[in-house]
């Protein structure tokens, strides 16, 4: 085992048995990645919301976390559940207020700087799409890791990864 | 290098976490909410404890009245007065009121 998933683990006993100075180091540690991850979903404010719901979500269920996976893609998988929620509630209160536009879009588009254009061709993407292509392609997850988190069947997570990336690709040719 | 590859290293510095310090204001900020969090469950457990044990005692002084309805001194004692069970009854409940509005009054 890793150290660093080690030491997750150490923590991860103490703060399922209440310590919650434990669970401060573990937020500590994980908080950059996921709000990064989340941020890319549904930009920065709604990323800090979400992330701190996570977390939340994650000291009530640490008892009957079993340690089989990292807590790092464990914790990332509550985040993708706790988008995918918030997706919903915004939907069904948008159909209750008509005509609101489509969540795909939502994502902030970049106020400027380096990897604007990206920023923009990732805007364009689906969730799923997005979500799949930042954890394989900028968090450095496998591809059965992140099928695990989106909980997709590995080949539609490989094949959102190529769409994202393809769709990408020609965003930026067709801007050049 | 290929187009492949400088197109995927674009990616991935386009998509890698910020390297930076951990946000300690967010640490905080996640600890108070957990701290409510837990304040609520506690409060809540609490109130759904109350509850039962209120339930329980109710069921238990429902049964002993009407357990107590049927002797047949009490049967009779209905019959003669009518009145006599409802006085009886709202006796009870102001007694229960008494005692719910200062719980040392019966220390």
């Amino acid at each position: 085992m890793p150290p660093e998933r080690d030491a997750d683990a150490v923590l991860c006993r103490r703060a399922a048995g209440g310590d919650r100075g434990a669970f401060s180091l573990l937020v500590e540690t994980h908080e950059r990645r996921l709000r990064a991850f989340l941020a890319h979903l549904g930009g920065a404010d709604l990323a800090d919301e979400l992330a701190q719901e996570a977390f939340l979500k994650a000291w009530q269920s640490l008892p009957a976390f079993r340690g089989d996976a990292k807590f790092s893609s464990w914790l990332c998988a509550i985040g993708w559940r706790c988008f995918i929620d918030h997706r919903r509630r915004e939907r069904s209160e948008s159909r209750r207020r008509e005509g609101a536009a489509d969540l795909a879009e939502t994502s902030q588009e970049p106020a400027g700087g380096e990897g604007i254009d990206l920023s923009r061709a990732l805007a364009r993407l689906a969730p799923v799409e997005r979500a799949a292509l930042v954890l394989c392609e900028g968090h450095g997850w496998s591809h059965s890791e992140a099928a695990d988190i989106l909980r997709l069947p590995l080949g539609t997570l490989k094949g959102n990864v190529r769409r994202a990336k393809e769709k990408c690709r020609e965003y930026l040719e067709v801007s050049a | 290098m290929t187009e492949d590859s400088e197109f995927d290293a674009l990616l991935q510095r386009a998509l890698a976490p910020p390297e930076r310090p951990a946000d300690r204001g967010f640490v905080v900020r996640v600890d108070r909410a957990l701290a409510e969090a837990e304040r609520y469950r506690s409060a809540r457990a609490r109130l759904l404890r109350q509850l039962a044990s209120e339930g329980l005692a109710m069921a238990a002084v429902g049964t002993s009245l009407v357990m107590l309805s049927r002797t047949p001194a009490l049967q009779a004692a209905i019959g003669a007065a009518p009145g006599l069970a409802w006085t009886a009854t709202l006796a009870l409940f102001l007694f229960w009121m008494l005692i719910r509005g200062r719980p040392g009054a019966l220390a």
